[in-house]
């Protein structure tokens, strides 16, 4: 398998600039909260229509260990709670919430926890009924990701600072603002996984989130610079990077990687008895107003999120949640966005560079961006004939989905979608 | 209600793609080679400008034909492929070629060079290469494709090439023949030489775009011309003329930027370029081939598959 940080590519050339820093959008008058935010156990309301809630009250819960409680992200009274349409067509059991009331934590100066008495097991507690959910490519209940790291040798933990997707700045921004928060998220999370090895990757392009981190950084936090190439953090990338060599293909030395959303909603959690009902996301695109970083609270609609950054500009080509390589098409403007997505992308028709498809012309391409080194090409050719076994062989399971070999092709070949029908025969 | 209702499914799917489509990577080769081409075009004349657009004529005409009565592929107006290749082939060709037997070896380019094998991006050898090479053999006498011809003795700027061989050539032990100034500095064409040869300056000026649109990956050249020019000198050759007097900074640019015919990975592109750079040093050494560049590229060609397979992954 190709590892190397040789492959993959540079950031998009057309990649339009976001305004830095964030700000609070404005509080929505109904959040749509669906219950399916995370890969694990299905949830089930714990209110019905008509029930007053308050901000940061639990509403759903689940009893799988997988499961991770939701809570209203605005105070108010439930006035539905029924199947939704979520923003990529599919159906959702959801919780709509109409503002009322008061606020219980906006505009309060929270109380802080001396979480260094609390042992692990109730540090991870207080992280799950946070209903903390790890952002990145999989939207994992935290807790549960924590768990990989119990028993045996201590984990090596990793604070992900080398997003490179373009417009998936999100965590950049966040950690240049609050980077004392997101240090002590992190402690937490080493403190939970009971190792004092922390490690923090960056690429050059997130430079300014590493800068306000050193500030407060303890001098045993190590630091890694990759290359400011997409994907720069697949898992097996980050293990060549981070770990020895004698340990690299060790099973036994586990990496646990957090993005800093994810530990600064840990330090929320823990600290501030604060869940995660809000989130900051980058809007970005040719279309949109504003380009801009903001913090929404849960349930926000799309259309709301376009609309606190200017509306848009002109009719986009394609509406996208999360970045323009991995993310999902939006086809439900008045649906809410997940937990785990940090980005809005209104992509006008020259940005996304559509075109007919044409036959492959062997250029190559596509073998040379994969970054585990298969050949994405070769394994679409066994598809269409129909021999989805040689497919297998010829690498299927260690593709990651990452979307570079369309993104390259020439021909417009959609090669991520042909090898992902391999799974379905 | 469903109490199960739908476990949200992420699909994954690119939104994002990058700018250059087929139709793109052949409008900006076409770009590329029209730089050298306008110098060649200018260095021989009305008769070169004749040839050119007859190459580019036959080549089109031959590719609609082609889509039209061949295959059931719809002819592209817009990808400028069969333009590329009548260019390439015109580079290739000697200024005082006939305009029929260009149009023809243009022509014969696109149906053997490309339809033949099955369409674009099937073949392996560069089809400007495969019409010029039939027609040689058809009429051997014809020497419509040469290099290493004699310059004509049109005086150069005598001061300024002493100057240039004081200064900076002698100290690095480095002797340039009058011939290869000549072509170096664009003053004249060889006779019977190739439209594009010696013009260096148009070619690295040429070159350029290729970079810059990533076109082409730099590694495949450098090894190219690393072992042509290494494996001359070691034999006892001059690698400067071994470069100049040859299309090989032609072939190595604009021939290799056309995506099919070359390997897929890296390590694929450098391999190559070192095995076709050594076959044109040997064939340069040997003085046997008429055309070591050109005929070096063809017969690596037939290698590409075999290259990729050793280079990227299998079953």
């Amino acid at each position: 398998m190709s590892l190397s940080y040789a492959s993959g590519i540079r950031p998009l050339r057309e990649q339009k600039k976001l305004e830095r820093g964030f700000w609070n959008a404005a509080v929505p008058s109904t959040c749509i909260v669906p219950l399916q935010q995370h890969v694990g156990s299905k949830l089930a309301p714990l209110v019905q229509q008509g029930d007053v809630v308050r901000e940061g009250m639990i509403i759903a819960d689940g009893p799988g260990r997988f499961a991770v409680p939701l809570h209203a992200p605005i105070p108010g009274r439930v006035s539905t709670v029924g199947t939704t349409r979520l923003f990529d067509n599919t159906t959702s059991l959801a919780i709509m919430i109409e503002l009322a009331g008061e606020f219980d934590r906006l505009g309060k100066e929270p109380e802080r926890l001396d979480w260094s008495t609390r042992n692990p097991d109730e540090l991870r507690e207080m992280v799950r009924r946070g209903g903390v959910v790890a952002t990145g490519r999989a939207p994992l209940p935290l807790h549960s990701y924590l768990r990989r790291g119990q028993g045996g040798v201590p984990p090596l933990l990793v604070l992900d600072l080398a997003e490179t997707e373009p417009y998936l700045t999100a965590d950049t921004e966040l950690t240049s603002t609050y980077p004392d928060a997101v240090l002590e998220g992190l402690r937490i999370i080493a403190r939970i996984l009971s190792t004092t090895e922390t490690r923090v990757l960056y690429s050059p392009g997130n430079r300014s989130a590493l800068t306000a981190l050193r500030r407060g950084m303890d001098r045993t936090v190590r630091i890694h610079r990759v290359p400011h190439r997409y994907p720069a953090n697949l898992e097996q990338r980050i293990r060549r990077v981070v770990l020895p060599t004698r340990e690299r293909d060790d099973p036994a030395r586990r990496v646990i990687t957090v993005r800093p959303s994810t530990a600064h909603a840990v330090y929320e959690a823990v600290v501030l008895g604060k869940p995660q009902i809000e989130q900051v996301i980058a809007v970005g695109g040719g279309a949109v107003a504003r380009p801009a970083h903001i913090r929404i609270r849960l349930g926000t609609s799309v259309a709301d999120v376009i609309s606190e950054c200017g509306g848009l500009l002109a009719n986009p080509a394609r509406l996208v949640a999360g970045g323009p390589l991995t993310g999902s098409e939006v086809f439900n403007v008045h649906a809410p966005l997940p937990k785990h997505v940090t980005a809005v992308l209104a992509l006008t028709e020259s940005e996304i560079g559509t075109a007919p498809e044409h036959p492959c012309i062997r250029c190559g391409a596509c073998v040379r961006a994969c970054p585990v080194g298969i050949n994405p090409v070769l394994i679409h050719d066994l598809v269409a004939a129909g021999r989805a076994g040689e497919a297998r062989r010829a690498g299927r399971s260690d593709c990651v989905e990452c979307g570079l070999c369309s993104h390259v092709c020439p021909s417009r070949i959609p090669l991520v979608e042909r090898i992902r029908e391999v799974d379905g025969e | 209600m469903s109490e199960n209702a739908g476990a949200t499914t992420f699909r994954v799917f690119p939104h994002s793609y990058r700018m250059l489509t087929v139709q793109g990577i052949y409008r900006r080769l076409t770009l590329a080679i029209l730089v050298p081409l306008g110098f060649g075009i200018f260095r021989g004349g009305p008769d070169a400008l004749v040839m050119v657009i007859a190459a580019v004529a036959g080549a089109i005409l031959a590719d609609f034909l082609a889509t039209r009565f061949v295959t059931s592929v719809p002819f592209d107006s817009a990808g400028f492929r069969a333009v590329y290749f009548g260019l390439a082939v015109a580079a290739l060709l000697s200024p005082q070629t006939s305009p029929l037997v260009a149009a023809f070896a243009a022509a014969l380019s696109v149906i053997v060079g490309i339809w033949f094998f099955g369409g674009p991006g099937r073949y392996r050898v560069h089809p400007a290469l495969v019409g010029p090479a039939l027609l040689g053999m058809a009429l051997p006498g014809m020497q419509a494709l040469r290099e290493g011809g004699t310059a004509r003795a049109i005086p150069l700027p005598a001061e300024f090439i002493a100057w240039m061989e004081q200064v900076i050539l002698e100290p690095l032990g480095v002797r340039v023949t009058a011939d290869a100034w000549a072509l170096l500095l664009g003053a004249v064409g060889p006779e019977g030489g190739s439209l594009v040869m010696g013009l260096i300056g148009p070619i690295l000026l040429g070159s350029l775009i290729l970079f810059g649109e990533d076109l082409l990956p730099p590694v495949l050249p450098f090894s190219f011309l690393l072992a042509y020019a290494v494996l001359v000198r070691l034999f006892g050759g001059n690698p400067l003329d071994a470069v100049f007097l040859t299309n090989a900074p032609f072939v190595m640019l604009f021939l290799l930027a056309d995506p099919p015919v070359r390997p897929a990975t890296h390590t694929g592109m450098a391999l190559f370029g070192v095995f076709a750079g050594a076959l044109g040093a040997l064939f340069w050494i040997t003085g046997e081939i008429a055309l070591p560049a050109v005929t070096a590229l063809f017969l690596a060609g037939t290698f590409v598959a075999v290259v990729d397979s050793l280079t990227t992954r299998r079953l």
